[in-house]
């Protein structure tokens, strides 16, 4: 494998994480907007019952799969204050403790919403009828995506030359 | 191991974490997680069950599309063209361009519903402006901090529909119960800006012509009649929390893409990803503190903590002034949205308890807290404003003072007059 083809392969996660995301978003602004313009104008002829429950797994596809983005832009608040007046190393180690406590919070995510994850595939949304994985499927992705990109970051702060 | 070493370990472990740089949402699930360990009565499954749960809540749904409404305003135009309005409406007054930010802040707040999206829209704009005309960043950078706070207060709000959610309270109500408050912290602002102008000598925008002022307001009608609608529609019960949000999304969008023309569609996907991180950061944190709150509950904490409470007085107005004192502290270092979800539902207890409306109660809380947006050492709409305006926090600090006065200035009117809260709601939905 060259040096160049893992930047290559994260270049390509992105893209594919922040065009799946857009989608999301689009998708939720659409089924929300079509349900209030069924509600306020077609009410008469048709309903959507399913707009409610569509809408709240998208809010919660677009809430986890965007905290992955976040999480590969290392862009989720924190606070500075205190340690920004360590010195560099005293950051850099920080910084890769905070990464690995990160990974280790979100591979217990991962270990204990395997079965919710997995039977989520045969249980079925009352109103939809689509498989629950809809409500439940979201943070088990998210948290897979989030411990690459946090290791990532962890790779890249402990050895900066190497990502 | 006893629940007072768990309940210091739960609090401890959180802050300690979040200072040492942990992002504040998984210092809460990372001190979730430990204490459940230390428990050991629950399965860890809990912490993932309880963050899909929080965030899966239907409610919730609104805040997005107000989040994504204020990216579009900024990228579309509304913005700029309601900063050219409010400059002939106001920018002649002592106090000029810092009375412009109050105004255009106020009118930003019957849109979007978010401080830090107006501050980031405000502030953009503003705070070069200001600079130029030969204002001190870090007043330029303190007044849009202190007006951002209008955003929640003033319906729509996000702070107030999370603030629902949570305690099952009117989100209609709770807008209508910000209304008065945030006019008047307009005004307050508006009065300090003016002294602060008047004792410094700072200038003042040239008073506009008739033909002027007429030009720019009819640029902006477009932009202005945003707020009417979604205030209107709320007021007049045609509109739920979310509905208001869609209708402020597609608004803005067809008057940024038609009317104005400053965006195109090409933007549009651009966007949506600022606005899809922008939730998703906020939504990280309600999942943890989802988890987080209901450690508290199981180990009773709030039990405590209103055992407390209720120990040091019986009055009612003694309490709320602890509870002001208390949440001021707070706000100062832990997150709005954190705060909110880890207290409000052991507050309303307390607040039941001494006979306090709750939706008063809700509009003092939600208050107090935006307040803590503006301050340091955890202050979000004050870093993002640090950056823009490039300024020190010391320096900021020193900017902040006369705005923040006034700001508690309002929070004890709002508290110790709970008729500017619940007069309005009640008359729109009766008692």
């Amino acid at each position: 494998m060259s040096a160049g083809q893992p930047r290559v392969w994260l270049s390509a996660l992105a893209a594919f994480e922040n065009v799946v995301g857009v989608i999301m978003f689009g998708l939720l602004v659409a089924v929300v907007l079509l349900g209030v313009f069924v509600r306020f104008f077609l009410y008469r002829w048709t309903h959507m019952a399913w707009a409610d429950e569509i809408a709240r797994a998208l809010l919660l596809w677009t809430s986890f799969w965007g905290a992955a983005i976040v999480q590969r832009e290392d862009r989720h608040i924190a606070i500075e204050l205190l340690t920004d007046r360590f010195s560099r190393p005293v950051q850099r180690f920080l910084w890769i403790m905070s990464d690995l406590l990160i990974i280790a919070f979100l591979l217990v995510l991962v270990s204990q919403g395997w079965p919710l994850f997995r039977d989520s595939f045969v249980r079925q949304a009352p109103a939809s009828g689509l498989p629950t994985v809809i409500f439940d499927g979201a943070l088990w992705v998210a948290c897979v995506l989030m411990v690459v990109h946090t290791a990532i970051h962890a790779t890249a702060r402990w050895r900066p030359r190497d990502v | 191991m006893n629940t007072e070493l768990l309940i210091t370990v739960l609090f401890v472990s959180a802050f300690g974490l979040a200072f040492l740089r942990v992002p504040v949402a998984f210092a809460l699930g990372v001190a979730s997680v430990l204490v459940l360990l230390l428990m050991g009565r629950f399965p860890l499954s809990v912490a993932y069950v309880k963050m899909v749960g929080t965030v899966g809540t239907t409610t919730f749904v609104a805040i997005p599309f107000f989040l994504l409404a204020g990216n579009i305003m900024t990228q579309g135009g509304i913005t700029a063209r309601l900063v050219d309005f409010s400059k002939a409406a106001v920018g002649w007054i002592w106090g000029g361009l810092s009375q412009v930010a109050v105004v255009v802040n106020m009118i930003m707040a019957g849109m979007s519903g978010s401080d830090l999206a107006d501050a980031a829209a405000t502030g953009s704009v503003l705070i070069p402006a200001m600079k130029k005309s030969g204002y001190p960043a870090n007043y330029a950078a303190a007044i849009i901090a202190a007006a951002a706070t209008m955003g929640p207060i003033i319906p729509p709000s996000i702070g107030f529909i999370i603030y629902g959610a949570i305690t099952d309270l009117s989100i209609g109500r709770l807008f209508l119960g910000g209304a008065i408050p945030g006019v008047i912290m307009g005004l307050l602002l508006m009065g300090t800006c003016y002294v602060t102008a008047k004792r410094y000598g700072w200038p003042k925008e040239p008073v506009p012509s008739a033909r002027e002022m007429a030009s720019r307001f009819v640029d902006a009608v477009p932009a202005l009649m945003l707020p009417l609608i979604i205030i209107g529609g709320i007021l007049g019960g045609v509109f739920t929390a979310t509905e208001a949000s869609v209708v402020a999304v597609a608004y803005a969008l067809v008057v940024s893409l038609l009317v104005y023309r400053d965006v195109s569609l090409r933007q549009v996907p651009g966007i949506l990803l600022d606005s899809l991180q922008q939730t998703a950061v906020l939504f990280l944190i309600i999942a943890c503190a989802g988890v987080f709150g209901w450690v508290i509950t199981v180990l009773h904490a709030g039990d405590a903590i209103i055992g407390f409470l209720t120990g040091l007085t019986s009055r009612p107005w003694i309490i709320l002034l602890l509870l002001n004192v208390l949440f001021l502290i707070l706000g100062c270092f832990v997150d709005v949205t954190a705060n909110m979800l880890i207290f409000a539902p052991l507050l309303t207890k307390v607040v039941a308890a001494y006979g306090i409306d709750p939706i008063h109660f809700g509009v003092i809380f939600v208050l107090n807290l935006q307040i803590g947006l503006m301050t340091p050492p955890y202050g979000l709409t004050m870093f993002l404003l640090l950056r823009v305006a490039n300024i020190t926090m010391g320096e900021y600090i020193r900017a902040m003072w006369p705005f923040l006065a006034t700001l508690v200035v309002l929070l004890m009117l709002v508290t110790y007059v709970p008729q500017l809260t619940v007069w309005l709601p009640n008359l729109v939905f009766g008692k």
